[in-house]
């Protein structure tokens, strides 16, 4: 709602200055947005959730006279009634609509607004359309309550409010056609939908310059009721708005008159008996705040003599004992239901500046962090310290995806854009794109990873599991990124996983087994997947793990082994090694068969000239244990031949010559 | 003086000139040293002047003691130059200019996420809270309706939601609160918690808007914890943070699952106070929401005991990463540039 401290003054009894409203208004925290113009402030305030009070002049004055010497004073509400039509009204449900009031006012002249009347309305923040419209406008920024006039003539017999008949239609006084439902609230007459109730009348009984007789609606609806109905439509305005936010039912009744005061000095007609329906009686909430918890919940002492004084201004009633307060509060309040809300306000027109800072001093509970949290956070560094950049990615992704690994993804019922309609079910496709966009600005080398969050559907609904994600663009070779994923998958404890190699159209996958179960992945893109990442012809390998083992046990335990004080023995040989053969194997017969064997260790491994097409040559540094320090030359000699002939007659693994 | 004496003094000349030889550390001391002993006015120069003046039996035995003595020193003033050579020496030895930078190692970098996650965790440690954290798909239960927004509560537009099923039950979590409720469910009274984790909300991107953030929530919940100790345990969290200096200012605010609310500011760090295009020209950074528990939130997470209040508080990251470091765009943080990451190695 938009205000100025002069449009406000008119409300006002006291005085206040530029500077002291604009400290009260920042005091008190509302958010707001100054504009100074000639002698006077223009702002704007967006009322919480629960302040729909505070969407009108006497509500905001009410709300700041604890602030300073000021109270709200109440425009002319005073009438004639000088007709006697009465329009009968039915509610259907009064959970729907708690409360409805109308009057009619007949031979008014809908013209043009007066100059002043434009100029307030437009101030407010409304266009100015007739002076009935605008007259409307004013009173529900003077007073918060929202009301509709109809073309009486349009209305036939009664007034009905009543939920939508499915496939109902109306057009609304935006010339939008809209379908109805039944759980939508309207506003009809004997025949049909003359309004949506609380958010927006209907184009059938809109006021116009042949209007003579109107009937004004001002009414209480379910605030429930109009938000799913304004949800449900689309529809946001300023009255459903405020229907939302529960309005104060004191200003129904008000409101109404005062509207038809003003109809009836400015657009003449003659003003008739009020016409009501349903329960208005304001329920005054009695709260009773102990005083020694206004103490122990602010954690200052705060004269007697403030609180009182400073929940009367509010309007409300406070009684007073050795040990409680008991307010009675407005019934407008509707955000003050329980005692720390009363403490609330003493705390804010006292001023949090003046609340003092204490340390808690209660004793330190043992509290335990969770594993999960310091583990994922911890494995970062490992990565880091292969020499790795972090990334984080949204986590959303595009519904046509390039790659996918499985189906049971995850999508957005309400997604801003197909861009960003699913979740993620790989970290691959995200880090792919980080290389991918490197590149095209001109970075043609890169590391990176990713911790987070995976997400899968699954038969009982939806999960999610942390993974770690690589990926390498032009930076050393497969075997020097399968290294540093084998680190990672060592440190995280898992020291043996079978490997598996396939192929499908996107690429090469070496995936890592446990229990059958993949716990990780190291993915090759096929060259046309590279393509379609303008990729192609450069060195792109991606890497993702399972990190739900990890976060349940942890890092792999330090275990010290002592350092041998005897000088090792040391042996390179080169090998042949067939394509076919799994390594994993080898060194396991290796370390089976011998037992003097402690490291083995490759150092180059090399394809190409000299070496046959199906083979690759690896070279290796063989560590044998030697406790006593008496192992000969002419011993490791002989283990070495044992091995290679192991080798050979196992994997026809030959020495390289 | 007989031969005798004579060949006593040259030894200990010899002895002595190699010594100091020996402790010689470049090729400047070197040649010092080879003055001393060989130039025009050196040692063996005065030692050979003297020679006329002997008697005649002594001269040319003389003469001969001094030119061995000489050879030796020169052997050793030769095989010591050997050994320090010149700094123009080395540089022709590795074929190196010295003067030319280093290669820049290829080192790996933590996200600014990260790092500002840590500088919190760290300073919340040390005030003796632990850290948890929660599923990032929540229930409509633990993101709203624990946190004192039943169905069709109007405090639920603060949170534009993502949803993942039609029924409306599953949605991406709005905010970090919801590990509060899941924490109280799990431990006891008295408990002192943050949670920092991924947040996902239906905004379009903007200069300080995305749909995916990370924020750092904090509850303490004990008995008669205070609105003051909800101050001063904020302030000393941001004064770690962005350093000493900084003014920090309480606002009322609202919350549906906090009562009282607070919004918390920090004096702007760029300008100190005066204005300036970070801090919209007021001098003020909003950094967190806070408040104390609402009793609502309490009852719903099954807390019962009567004398137990809290507060709680929630801040995004990347904003306090941006302030920290500068940053003057959110949608930095999920390019995965490099240019931009590896300034935070
Ligand atoms: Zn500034």
């Amino acid at each position: 709602m938009r205000y100025s401290i002069k449009a406000l003054s008119e409300y006002i009894r006291g005085t206040w200055t530029k500077k002291d409203i604009k400290q009260w208004l920042s005091m008190l925290g509302l958010s707001l947005v100054f504009t100074e113009q000639d002698e006077d402030v223009l702002f704007e305030i967006e009322a919480p959730a629960n302040r729909g009070d505070l969407s009108s002049a006497i509500g905001l004055i009410r709300a700041l006279s604890p602030c300073g010497e000021i109270e709200p004073v109440y425009p002319d509400i005073t009438i004639k009634e000088e007709s006697s039509k009465i329009l009968p009204i039915e509610i259907e449900s009064f959970n729907d609509c708690i409360f409805y009031a109308g009057r009619v006012i007949e031979s008014v002249k809908v013209t043009d607004s007066p100059q002043w009347l434009k100029e307030k309305v437009v101030a407010a923040g409304f266009r100015s359309v007739n002076n009935v419209v605008d007259i409307t406008n004013l009173v529900f920024w003077e007073f918060g309550q929202p009301l509709h006039a109809f073309d009486l003539k349009c209305l036939k017999g009664k007034i009905v409010v009543r939920r939508a008949i499915n496939g109902e239609q109306i057009t609304t006084l935006d010339g939008m056609k809209r379908d109805l439902t039944s759980e939508v609230l309207v506003i009809a007459d004997a025949e049909k939908p003359v309004a949506i109730a609380g958010i927006m009348g209907g184009m059938n009984s809109e006021v116009n310059s042949t209007t003579t007789d109107l009937f004004i609606e001002s009414a209480f609806f379910n605030p429930v009721r109009i938000r799913r109905a304004s949800k449900l439509l689309g529809l946001v305005t300023d009255a459903s708005a405020r229907f939302e936010k529960t309005i104060d039912p004191g200003f129904v009744v008000i409101g109404l008159n005062r509207c038809c005061r003003l109809i009836s000095e400015i657009c003449g007609g003659r003003v008739a008996p009020l016409c009501v329906s349903g329960d208005n009686q304001a329920k005054e909430k009695l709260i009773t705040v102990r005083k020694t918890k206004i103490v122990s919940y602010l954690g200052c002492e705060i004269p007697e003599d403030f609180i009182t004084s400073t929940l009367k201004k509010l309007n409300c009633e406070v009684h007073a004992d050795a040990e409680n307060l008991i307010v009675k509060v407005p019934a407008g309040r509707i955000d003050i239901e329980i005692d720390v809300d009363i403490i609330e306000e003493i705390a804010k027109y006292w001023g949090y500046d003046r609340i003092p800072e204490q340390m808690p001093i209660s004793s330190i509970a043992y509290n335990v962090s969770s594993q999960e949290y310091l583990r994922l956070d911890a494995l970062k560094d490992t990565f880091v310290k292969l020499g790795f950049c972090e990334v984080i990615n949204l986590g959303l992704c595009d519904e046509n995806r390039k790659i996918s690994f499985s189906d049971d993804v995850i999508e957005i019922i309400n997604p801003l854009s197909r861009n960003y309609a699913i979740l993620r079910n790989s970290l691959i496709p995200e880090l792919l794109q980080n290389l991918k966009d490197n590149y095209n600005r001109k970075i043609e080398k890169a590391r990176i990873f990713e911790i987070g969050n995976v997400y899968f559907k699954t038969n009982s609904g939806f999960t999610e599991e942390p993974y770690a994600g690589a990926g390498v663009l032009n930076f050393g070779s497969f075997y020097a990124f399968k290294g540093n994923i084998e680190f990672v998958l060592g440190k995280i404890g898992y020291q043996k996983l079978v490997q598996k190699i396939s192929l499908d159209r996107f690429g090469v996958f070496v995936e890592f087994l446990k229990d059958n179960r993949r716990v990780a992945l190291i993915y090759l893109p096929d060259e046309s997947i590279l393509k379609e990442y303008d990729l192609e012809q450069q060195s792109v390998m991606l890497a993702e793990i399972n990190l739900c083992d990890f976060v349940k046990n942890g890092f792999s335990q330090i275990t010290y082994r002592p350092v041998s004080k005897l000088m090792p023995v040391k042996r390179d040989i080169s090998l042949i090694v067939p394509n076919s053969v799994c390594w994993q194997k080898v060194e396991e017969l290796i370390f089976r068969d011998f037992k003097i064997v402690e490291k083995l260790e490759i150092f180059d491994i090399y394809r190409g000239k000299n070496i046959p097409r199906d083979s690759t040559a690896v070279a290796l540094t063989l560590t044998f244990s030697n406790p006593e320090g008496t192992l000969t030359r002419q011993e490791v000699e002989h283990i070495v031949q044992d091995i290679l002939d192991v080798l050979k007659n196992h994997f026809s693994i030959t020495l390289r010559q | 003086m007989d031969e005798k004496d004579l060949s006593l003094k040259l030894e200990v000349i010899v002895a002595e000139a190699i010594q100091r030889l020996s402790k010689l550390n470049n090729t400047e001391e070197l040649e010092k040293w080879r003055i001393q002993y060989f130039g025009r006015k050196g040692i063996f120069a005065s030692m050979t002047s003297q020679i006329p003046s002997m008697p005649v039996e002594m001269k040319p035995q003389a003469g001969a003691l001094i030119n061995s003595a000489k050879r030796k020193l020169t052997e050793a003033f030769e095989e010591r130059k050997k050994n320090l050579l010149t700094l123009q020496d080395k540089k022709t030895e590795f074929n190196l200019n010295f003067g030319l930078p280093g290669l820049k190692p290829e080192t790996g970098s933590l996200h600014p996420v990260t790092l500002v996650s840590r500088e919190i965790v760290r300073i919340f440690q040390g005030l003796g809270f632990g850290v948890h954290t929660g599923p990032e798909i929540e229930t409509d239960f633990y993101n709203f309706e624990a946190l004192n927004m039943p169905a069709d509560h109007p405090a639920r537009d603060m949170w534009d939601t993502f949803y993942l099923d039609s029924e409306r039950k599953f949605l991406l979590r709005t905010h970090t609160s919801p590990v509060q409720i899941r924490v109280m469910e799990k431990i006891s009274v008295p408990l002192r918690i943050i949670a920092i984790g991924k947040t996902f909300r239906r905004d379009d991107f903007d200069a300080s808007h995305s749909p995916v953030f990370h924020q750092v929530e904090g509850l303490m919940v004990g008995p008669d914890i205070t609105f003051s100790n909800l101050k001063a345990v904020l302030i000393f969290f941001l004064k770690e943070l962005f350093g000493t200096r900084v003014k920090v200012n309480f606002l009322p605010s609202y919350f549906p699952f906090t009562e009282p609310s607070a919004e918390i500011s920090i004096s702007c760090v760029i300008c100190e106070g005066k204005g300036c295009q970070t801090c919209g020209f007021t001098g003020w950074l909003e950094i967190l929401g806070a408040g104390m528990v609402h009793p609502e939130v309490f009852r719903k997470s099954g807390i019962q005991q009567n004398n137990v209040t809290g507060f709680a508080f929630g801040a995004g990251l990347e904003r306090i990463a941006m302030i920290k470091y500068g940053i003057d765009d959110i949608r930095q943080f999920y390019t995965g540039d490099m240019r931009f990451l590896k300034q935070f190695g």
